[in-house]
């Protein structure tokens, strides 16, 4: 160890953390290091010394005092000592040599000259994720201008006079901590060895959307772990400006992101990867999918996500192409208030005329007010596809609507179609979060962390065209994103033992207003749309978890028990339609749908270590898993019809479809729901499974399996289609090894099995429309369980701690592979889709992965950091898929052939400012499959941001982010042709947080 | 949410059944109906589709006809949800699967004179392998409307009649044949989460017999941009008899072949908001005496997605989706369109079609009386095809072989609907038209005139059977 020394002279300038008159400090040490849990018995007080090996008593008398050290009741040594006055304060070095207590008693006066004798602070920064040395942190003394970086093996050293300190540690990477109330007695070293995690628990983090991933920290976790994993910490999205997990993704190498909310890894589309947060399986908010949209989960409350791509027996066995691994916040090191405010500008939307519509009063917080519920009238009335049937004399025929039911009906919606224009208001919002940490009289701590969040931002396509076959013109699409978040957490830590409750409450509304106008040039029509979606997603989830170690933390115990709730409720989506100028009544669809998806999730798992010989260890780890998921859709469609020719439908719609056109008769309710629209459906996963890592010193091997029993099922309640189960029972085994070449180098491979199971709907035995698109999907019952045998391979080179590069190359042979694909299908049934077992699909991927540190003295440190990778995805088709599409091969859907990621950052490091430049690249993927034609493409895009951050002080700091800073444009293609593309504009965020 | 299907049943049931009171002393909710009866046993056979009042005269359809079933004349039937006749319209996994589904098929008779009128959901399926037999008479024709009211004014007031059978359909893009190189089809069908899947090898393949039968008020939405026709032909064997039939006041199509081989004779195709005649997907057959009569509202406009012609061959869809291996031949048709028509031509030949037209006429078309792309390579030929002189003869390109003939004067009809002009008479006219050879032996008659009925009044065949007044605005035209 080569500490840095800086005597510190300016002693005077020591506003703070005077010593109390009248204290006595004991300070246990046993060779050099800090002694915790040692009883101190002054004058009959008792005091544990904590874990920086310190005790201390206050308002000392004037006269004699005994002292009693023990230990677990056994007694170490006693001995007394005299204070002259009130005044007089006492320093004990308490040294335990051979298990008996040696004191050392100083005595001053504070004030006096000898009060001036200097201490040492010296210790080490190790990584809570590695276990290494963080390089470079800086480690300053409150209310003084002492500080010093830590050397090449994280250590350091600071001469103090004696007093009482708090210090503040900062890195670039791992964020800050504080460590409170640190004792310097006169001619002692007081040590102190401090972890830090990348997690960023020592700080909260606004949702300052800069945030973006850091291959050190990634590189960090990954040279510890025994599969591959990417990590990404909260530091790092707070500095990239990245504001949910969705975001942050994309800036792992082979990820990326489609639609702001799905992970596509490696090449591997949602079915293909498996998300949990906190440890449990998470329930999803879309109808159609099973996989979670990410951009549900805030910086604001995440603490970290993982992203492990080799599979290991602890995962679930659909995590093929990855599993995501989300954590929430955790307890804080130190007490914590802090409110941040953000504004953000958009240089084509903000202050702009975007479409909108007449909402109701409580919009703003993404709540709809009752304005948008349906009716009593309708919802008794329009029971599953239960027709409306209009009779118009008679009654008594319980299968019929009279028309002074109708009326009732028809008048109890309000009706509101128009869209007006609105001026676009910038982007705001606020986090305020607040924790503290507080210290038990045992041995344990107590802490807490809440945080609540505000967002409203107003998103906007621009120049948005359609142009396909014999359609085009254009469209305007703008979108209100309201985001509210609460999340607190609760616990108590010892150094054994953590027990935590987690309670999150995520909400995200979209308001969403489309025009279009397009021309048919075939049916020689002029088709003006409009579509009004107000869509509620809501995650409320309660988690109770603890760790226990045990024997000397050659054991570990985890589990975790949680309920949580998804909902997606999408009340009076409105969707009408104008063809050459006349309102087409049957185009008119109001629709209320609502999702509730309730997850029931519990695991238990268990390490234990051993030696098998003096240099070969063993580590087995062991759990059980179970999930239960049960959703409930349910969904209706109101329409109307006209009852004659009277009605002139070339008006306006609201002089069209009003209360005084369906009492004078001229219109109806129609029911358009059909009998797939709701459907109630259940996934449960059952899991067990074993794992032994024998450690030979410079190899580890890794062998064991995960046996995972499942059932899914699917009931439509209004319709006679069979209800669909599906069973299974799987063995997933996995074998991996890593050698340590040397300390630079490390090579690893891995196989395992996986699995991919069938989303909920796509078993169907009927056909549903999607909510989205409104096109058929007809299910499948016949699908079967794909299986995927997985090989990995990879190499890490380490230049020095934080520079690396690393080189990966995998393979996945999917057997059966279930691709949405074109069907046959007659008529208006042609456009829909289906499901199928391909006959395989074969994945060969390579990725690199590297960062390197441009510069690092005292003031500046920067860095250039990257990944790339190439993944040949092909698909083997079924015989019906090729017939269908026309080829027996393709890529697979989703599927970018190049993603690359790039960072360059610098870091001023006395002012706390950085700045970061990050681009985002994919090449063009398949969105949609054709029947005898080109896919739909997603085409290439590249994306540039900036991120800025700068703390002023210990209270206050400023970000600020400039994202999608060239605008590129956002464009399908078809067979080489564009046939859809827009604009979103470029953002210009900034953030200011306070701390008090 | 335990909902299920089955109690709602047992509600609807339940409470039909308390006002009702079920029929023929049975006394569970299922019913007999004691004019069927089961001639391999002297058991008492229930019926579990259908429901009667206590006196008979009302008898509710619901569900799959599973036996075969005759709705009798005097009864007036109802048909609530989807009544599907058999169950050949699961996914058949082999050649097995496809015998066994013609020999489980069951036959659903209709007797003439019978009244069938829908709830709003109501459609009536028939699917392949079994049969439809509802042979009215020009003195007691088979109407289907709605129970909406009692007129047959309303639009799209129920579903419509499903016929699917086991003739090839072929996919969009000339991506060929449904069974592929196999012999098995499986294709989803046009009309919601009811209908299931059709088609199959048997270009002979026999769905029953329908004449004299008159479908009105159809043309529910099934789904999103998803209606039913009057009358949807989902691969429908050349075995199948379809003469003398109406459709009148469908919010979709009039009649539509979605491939099969059915050829289709003596049809009245009255006030349909979208085509009237609508074939595609490898329709290979023959339609003789059709008259299509357009809303002739002057202010009249569609009142669901429609591009209303009245003669439209291969689907809405880009020249890449084109099926070659369409091929209809159409004689004696007449054509009268309207307002509701606004920028559609009378007949529409999209993409690589092969259609041949000859003695057809058609006025009030302003748009065009023909349109087809040469660029799209459509193959359409015209013989004595007449066209009102006030409107366009062509819209975009010429037919491939053949021209259109100008009228002198504005096209006329009489009350039948037999085109009064002198180039419907001409001695020019062509008596015999080549057929195309579906394998049924279909021989078109041969006529010397043009249109749908013979001017000189021996052959009134609209007349005495159709719906009252629905052929009334026919002396108004161009008077």
């Amino acid at each position: 160890m080569k500490p840095t020394r800086l005597l510190l002279t300016a002693a005077s300038s020591l506003l703070v953390s005077q010593v109390m008159a009248g204290e006595a400090v004991f300070y246990l040490i046993e060779d050099g290091a800090a002694l915790k849990d040692v009883t101190v018995t002054l004058n009959g007080q008792k005091r544990l010394s904590g874990s920086d090996g310190f005790a201390s008593f206050d308002n000392l008398p004037a006269g004699s005092h005994s002292v009693v050290v023990s230990q677990m009741g056994e007694q170490l040594g006693e001995f007394q000592f005299d204070t002259a006055s009130a005044a007089e304060n006492a320093e004990i070095v308490v040294e335990m040599i051979g298990g008996e207590a040696i004191e050392e008693v100083v005595l001053y006066t504070p004030g006096q000259a000898d009060a001036q004798l200097a201490g040492k602070i010296s210790g080490v920064l190790l990584s809570d994720e590695t276990a290494g040395p963080i390089v470079g942190a800086r480690i300053s003394v409150e209310g003084t201008e002492v500080g010093v970086m830590t050397d090449a093996d994280g250590a350091f050293t600071l001469d103090l006079p004696r007093g009482q300190y708090n210090l503040t540690v900062s890195h670039p990477n791992y964020g800050k901590r504080d460590v409170r109330n640190l004792h310097v007695i006169g001619n002692n070293t007081t040590a102190l060895n401090l972890g830090m995690s990348m997690a960023g628990n020592g700080s909260i983090e606004e949702v300052v959307a800069v945030g973006s991933y850091m291959p050190t920290t990634g590189a960090a976790q990954e040279r510890d772990s025994s599969a591959v994993l990417e990590a990404i910490g909260t530091e790092q999205m707070a500095r990239f400006g990245d504001s949910s997990a969705a975001s942050a993704l994309k800036r792992v190498a082979g990820v990326s992101v489609v639609g702001g909310q799905f992970a596509v890894v490696r090449g591997l589309q949602g079915r293909y990867i498996s998300s949990t947060l906190n440890g449990g399986l998470m329930p999803s908010t879309d109808p159609m999918r099973r996989d979670v949209p990410l951009d549900l989960f805030p910086a604001a409350v995440l603490g970290g996500i993982n992203i492990q791509k080799t599979y290991t027996p602890d995962m679930p066995g659909d995590a093929t192409g990855g599993i995501i691994q989300m954590t929430t916040k955790g307890l804080p090191d130190e007490p914590v208030n802090k409110l941040s405010v953000d504004m953000g500008m958009n240089n084509r939307t903000t202050f702009s005329d975007i479409n909108s519509y007449e909402g109701g009063s409580s919009d703003w917080l993404g709540v709809d007010d009752g304005t948008r519920e349906m009716p009593s009238a309708i919802a008794s009335n329009f029971v599953g596809s239960k027709g409306l049937t209009y009779c118009s004399s008679g009654s008594g025929d319980p299968l019929c609507t009279y028309p002074a039911e109708m009326v009732g009906m028809a008048t109890s919606l309000d009706h509101n179609y128009n869209v007006q224009q609105t001026s676009a208001k910038p982007a705001r919002g606020f986090s305020y979060g607040f924790g503290d940490r507080i210290e038990s009289s045992g041995d344990g701590e107590y802490g807490y962390y809440g945080a609540v969040q505000y967002k409203d931002a107003t998103e906007a396509r621009h120049d948005a065209t359609v142009n396909d076959d014999d359609r085009s013109g254009s469209y305007e699409r703008s979108k209100r994103k309201i985001d509210t978040t609460a999340y607190l957490v609760g616990g108590y830590e010892t150094a054994e033992t953590t027990l935590l409750s987690k309670t999150t409450i995520l909400r995200k509304t979209d308001n969403t207003t489309k025009t279009s106008s397009v021309y048919d040039s075939s049916a020689d029509q002029q088709i003006n749309k409009v579509l009004m979606q107000w869509t509620e997603r809501q995650f409320l989830g309660q988690q109770f978890s603890g760790e226990h170690l045990f024997a000397d933390d050659t054991q570990q115990l985890n589990w975790h028990v949680g309920v949580a709730q998804t909902k997606r409720d999408e009340p009076d989506r409105r969707a009408y339609s104008y063809i050459n100028g006349v309102f087409i009544p049957s185009t008119l669809e109001r629709r209320f749908s609502e999702l509730t998806e309730d997850a029931l999730d519990a695991g238990v798992d268990y390490r234990i270590e051993t030696m098998l010989t003096d240099d070969i260890g063993l580590t087995v780890k062991t759990g059980l898993m179970a999930s239960q998921k049960d959703r409930t859709v349910d969904m209706t469609r109101v329409g109307v019809a006209t009852t004659g020719a009277g009605l002139d439908t070339t008006q306006n719609i609201e002089a069209i479809v009003n209360d005084a056109n369906f009492q004078n008769g001229q219109l109806i309710l129609a029911n358009r729901t059909t009998n797939t629209d709701s459907y109630e459906a259940s996934d449960n996963v059952t899991a067990a499974y074993a794992s032994g890592e024998v450690d030979f010193g410079d190899v580890q091997v890794l062998a064991g399996a995960r046996m995972e029993d499942s059932e899914q099922t699917l009931d439509y309640p209004y319709s006679s289609a069979n209800s669909n189960k599906l069973k299974s029972s799987d063995v997933l085994p996995v074998v991996s090894a890593n050698w340590q070449y040397n300390e630079e180098l490390q090579l690893r491979a891995a196989v395992s099995k996986t699995l991919s199971r069938p989303g909920l709907t796509e078993l169907s035995e009927s056909v549903q429309y999607d909510p989205e698109t409104d096109e058929e999907v007809y299910g499948n019952p016949d699908l079967v369980i794909s299986k995927i045998d997985n090989l990995d391979l990879r190499a890490e080179y380490y230049f020095s701690e934080e520079e690396n590069i690393s080189f990966a190359v995998f393979n996945k042979m999917i057997a059966d592979p279930i691709e949405r694909t074109v069907m046959d299908a007659s008529g208006s049934a042609a456009s829909g889709t289906t499901f199928r077992n391909e006959k395989s699909a074969d994945l060969t991927g390579l990725e690199l992965d590297f960062r390197i540190n441009t510069l690092d003295t005292d003031t500046w440190t920067g860095f250039v950091s990257g990944n790339y990778s190439y993944i040949d995805a092909v698909v083997n088709l079924s015989d019906d898929s090729a017939r269908l599409e026309g080829k027996d091969s393709r890529q697979l859907q989703g599927q970018s052939r190049n993603l690359a990621n790039f960072q360059i950052g610098f870091d001023h490091l006395p002012s706390a400012q950085s700045i970061t430049l990050l681009v985002n690249s994919f090449s063009d993927r398949i969105h949609l499959t054709s029947r005898a034609d080109d896919p739909i493409i997603e085409d290439a895009r590249i994306t540039l941001d900036l991120a800025y951050e700068y703390e002023i002080d210990e209270q206050m700091s400023v970000k600020a982010k400039a994202g999608n800073i060239t605008d590129s444009r956002v464009s399908y293609s078809q067979g080489g042709s564009t046939i859809e593309s827009y604009h979103e504009g470029m953002d210009i965020s900034a953030g200011f947080s306070y701390e008090f | 949410m335990e909902f299920k299907k089955k109690y709602l049943v047992a509600a609807l049931l339940a409470a039909t059944t308390a006002s009702i009171v079920g029929c023929g002393g049975s006394s569970s909710s299922s019913n007999k109906d004691t004019g069927n009866t089961d001639t391999d046993t002297d058991t008492e056979v229930t019926y579990d589709f259908v429901t009667c009042n206590s006196d008979e005269t009302v008898c509710t359809l619901e569900g799959t006809v599973d036996k075969d079933y005759t709705m009798k004349a005097g009864v007036e039937y109802r048909l609530n949800g989807f009544v599907t006749v058999g169950a050949g319209n699961v996914e058949l996994a082999d050649a097995a699967a496809v015998t066994a589904a013609k020999s489980a098929g069951v036959t659903l008779t209709i007797e003439p004179g019978v009244e069938v009128k829908a709830y709003n959901t109501g459609v009536l399926l028939v699917t392949r392998g079994s049969k439809l037999m509802a042979e009215g008479t020009a003195a007691a024709p088979i109407t289907f409307s709605s129970v909406q009211d009692d007129n047959y004014d309303g639009l799209g007031e129920w579903g419509g009649v499903v016929i699917q059978g086991f003739a090839p359909q072929y996919g969009l893009g000339d991506t060929g044949v449904c069974y592929g190189t196999g012999t098995v089809c499986n294709v989803a069908g046009e009309g919601g989460d009811g209908i299931g899947y059709f088609g199959g090898n048997d270009m002979a393949d026999n769905s029953g017999v329908m004449k004299y039968v008159r479908i009105a008020e159809a043309g529910k939405v099934a789904g999103p941009d998803n209606e039913i026709n009057g009358l949807s032909l989902q691969g429908v064997g050349s075995g199948t008899t379809i003469d003398y039939i109406q459709i009148h006041n469908s919010l979709d199509d009039g009649i539509e072949w979605f491939g099969g081989n059915v050829n289709v004779t003596h049809a009245v195709l009255t006030n349909n908001d979208d085509d009237d005649i609508d074939f595609d997907e490898g329709f290979q057959g023959n339609i003789q005496y059709a008259i299509v009569l357009k809303n002739q509202s002057a202010t009249a406009t569609p009142s669901g997605t429609n591009d209303p012609r009245g003669i439209e061959g291969n689907s809405d869809l880009s020249s890449n989706k084109q099926v070659s291996a369409t091929h209809a031949a159409l004689s004696n048709i007449t054509l009268i369109g309207g307002a509701i028509n606004n920028g559609q031509p009378a007949a529409k030949l999209r993409g690589e079609v092969n259609a041949d037209l000859s003695k057809v006429v058609a006025t009030g078309f302003a748009s065009g009386c023909l349109e087809v792309k040469s660029s799209e390579a459509t193959n359409v030929s015209v013989q004595d095809m007449v066209c009102d002189s006030t409107d366009a003869l062509l819209k975009n390109d010429s037919p491939a072989t053949g021209s259109l003939i100008s009228s002198a004067a504005a096209i006329t009809l009489n009350a039948a609907g037999a085109v009064l002009n002198a180039e419907a008479v001409a001695t020019s006219i062509t008596a015999d038209v080549t057929a195309v050879d579906n394998g049924s032996d279909f021989a078109f008659d041969a006529t010397t005139y043009a249109g749908a009925v013979n001017p000189n009044g021996t052959d009134n065949w609209t007349s005495g059977w159709v719906i009252e007044g629905s052929l009334d605005t026919l002396t108004a035209v161009n008077q």
